[in-house]
């Protein structure tokens, strides 16, 4: 799975679980705090992304993530290997 | 203080904003007309279920659109308290949904929050295990899929706190604020709590929700297999289903709605100027000591009793009864020996009613929106038909207003509501008397 399938799906969820949130906004630089999400709102916005691309990331490695560059880092490293 | 002497203390408490949602009408209006005019909400379940399972109809508002629903209030509501609405509600389970809107309405209707401080409001949910379905789902994603795939705010939603939370954080109400359960008399349980914290004085208002029950398919066929439920005869008549008194009922209709009323002492009332809806006058609730679902007559007629002496109303002074009367053959009969027994012959000079044979039984939301249906009938000046009334059961002999509404006068009404485990709750409302 590429890069920026993943990110699509990312920034979508985040679209739809943050209020006020413009595509334009949502940059592999910022983080989830930076665009306004409260802890919650980062549980269900990675929840419903590793749901829907069918992968998994350990919570305590999802912890470590400072943006969603990183983010997408652990993504693409779950994606690439096998179930 | 013995029932009634909270009179001497001047502590009065009136209704002044209403809220529901059916599935005959989303709005008390709609609601109250659609019960004047006799129609069913009763349909074939909506989403196909296994054909394993016994039940076939019932009140479904699974398709309830929140966001349609605001949208159809047309301004009534600010644009920012529509969108935090459905901020909170996005990923919410049914119930939170339901009772949200149903607040919303009532909270409107009252002209909240003028002249009360946040903290000095306060917010009593009747009901529990709202979220059973969402819990069904949620557990068999946990098992046959992954449990990493769960909704990811399962441990929230779970609970039935976050249906009164999500509500008090929308409407900002920082008073005592927790869920009362009192299985199908959930409703009357949560107002009697509201009543007696306002009479306590540790509130100035109250949002007193009834919730649903969301009607997942294991609790729905176990109602069949306890043989509660009608399951066998009016599957392909779903509106003839509900039918209480009438000699063919054969079981409850298991049905989805919320209902909400705003609660608050005369004198707040008056000083603020706000249409009171009626008074409400006396509550009562006893137990049979007893988990069983059977109803028992000793238990329902002391609980009509201690309202009526709660409200220092004598029997003869009911003018309209709006029945639990769920469609179960035994239970119908009980409760009209019950009001036979504690209203002696003026039982059968009176109009007794029942909603559920429109809306079918809302479970721990019926009471309250019974009582909206009550206070509607009140200041209509008339009262809706039990419907579906074609054989009379001749045990059965009270006026059930069978088939077609009529015009009535109502100063006082008494509604009942009885649950399963022995649980007997009634409530006394009058118009007030200036």
């Amino acid at each position: 799975m590429k890069r920026d399938e993943i990110f699509a799906v990312v920034r979508s969820n985040i679209m739809n679980i943050l209020d006020d949130v413009a595509a334009d906004a949502i940059s592999e630089e910022v983080s989830m705090r930076d665009l306004g999400a409260d802890s919650l709102q980062i549980v269900e916005v990675v929840s419903r992304s590793m749901k829907e691309l069918r992968l998994k990331v350990h919570r305590t490695d999802l912890a470590r993530a400072r943006n969603l560059s990183e983010l997408l880092d652990l993504f693409e490293k779950a994606a690439s290997e096998p179930t | 203080m013995k029932p009634g002497e909270w009179r001497d203390a001047g502590q009065r408490i009136v209704i002044t904003g209403m809220g529901a949602v059916t599935v005959v009408g989303d709005a008390p209006d709609s609601f109250h007309d659609a019960l004047i005019a006799g129609r069913s909400g009763i349909t074939r379940w909506k989403q196909p279920r296994d054909d394993r399972h016994y039940s076939r109809i019932g009140g479904d508002l699974g398709d309830f659109d929140l966001a349609a629903h605001l949208a159809a209030q047309s301004g009534r509501y600010p644009a920012a308290q529509v969108k935090h609405c459905l901020s909170l509600m996005r990923a919410a389970p049914l119930a939170a949904r339901l009772v949200a809107a149903a607040a919303l309405q009532a909270w409107h209707d009252a002209g909240m929050p003028m002249m009360y401080e946040p903290e000095r409001i306060g917010h009593i949910l009747g009901g529990h295990n709202l979220n059973a379905g969402y819990i069904v789902e949620n557990n068999l994603i946990f098992h046959q899929d992954d449990p990493d795939y769960i909704e990811p705010l399962f441990g929230l939603f779970c609970l039935d706190t976050d249906v009164l939370s999500a509500t008090s954080e929308l409407l900002t109400l920082k008073g005592p604020s927790f869920t009362v359960g009192g299985a199908c008399a959930s409703g009357h349980t949560a107002l009697l709590t509201a009543v007696d914290l306002l009479r306590a004085g540790r509130a100035d208002a109250f949002v007193v929700s009834g919730a649903p029950i969301e009607l997942e398919p294991v609790a729905v066929h176990s109602w069949a297999l306890m043989d509660a439920i009608s399951f066998r005869s009016f599957n392909d008549a779903p509106e003839r289903a509900s039918r209480p008194f009438d000699s063919l009922r054969e079981g409850f209709v298991p049905s989805e709605g919320a209902g909400a009323l705003i609660l608050e002492t005369l004198q707040g009332a008056r000083s603020r100027h706000a249409r009171i809806h009626g008074e409400l006058l006396g509550t009562s609730a006893t137990s049979d000591a007893s988990r069983l679902t059977r109803p028992d007559l000793q238990g329902q007629q002391r609980a009509i009793r201690l309202s009526l002496e709660d409200a220092r109303i004598s029997p003869d002074r009911v003018d309209y009864v709006n029945a639990h009367a769920t469609s179960t053959p035994l239970g119908d009969s009980v409760e009209v020996a019950a009001l036979k027994a504690a209203l002696g012959t003026h039982a059968g000079r009176i109009p007794v009613n029942s909603t559920k044979s429109m809306i079918g039984h809302c479970l721990s939301a019926a009471a309250i929106l019974e009582l909206v249906a009550t206070l509607q009938q009140m200041r209509h000046g008339v009262v809706h038909p039990t419907i579906n009334q074609e054989q009379p059961d001749p045990e059965l002999d009270l006026d059930f207003v069978p088939n077609q509404a009529r015009a009535a006068r109502i100063d006082v009404a008494l509604s009942n509501s009885f649950g399963f485990g022995g649980i007997n709750s009634c409530v006394v409302v009058g118009r007030l008397d200036d």
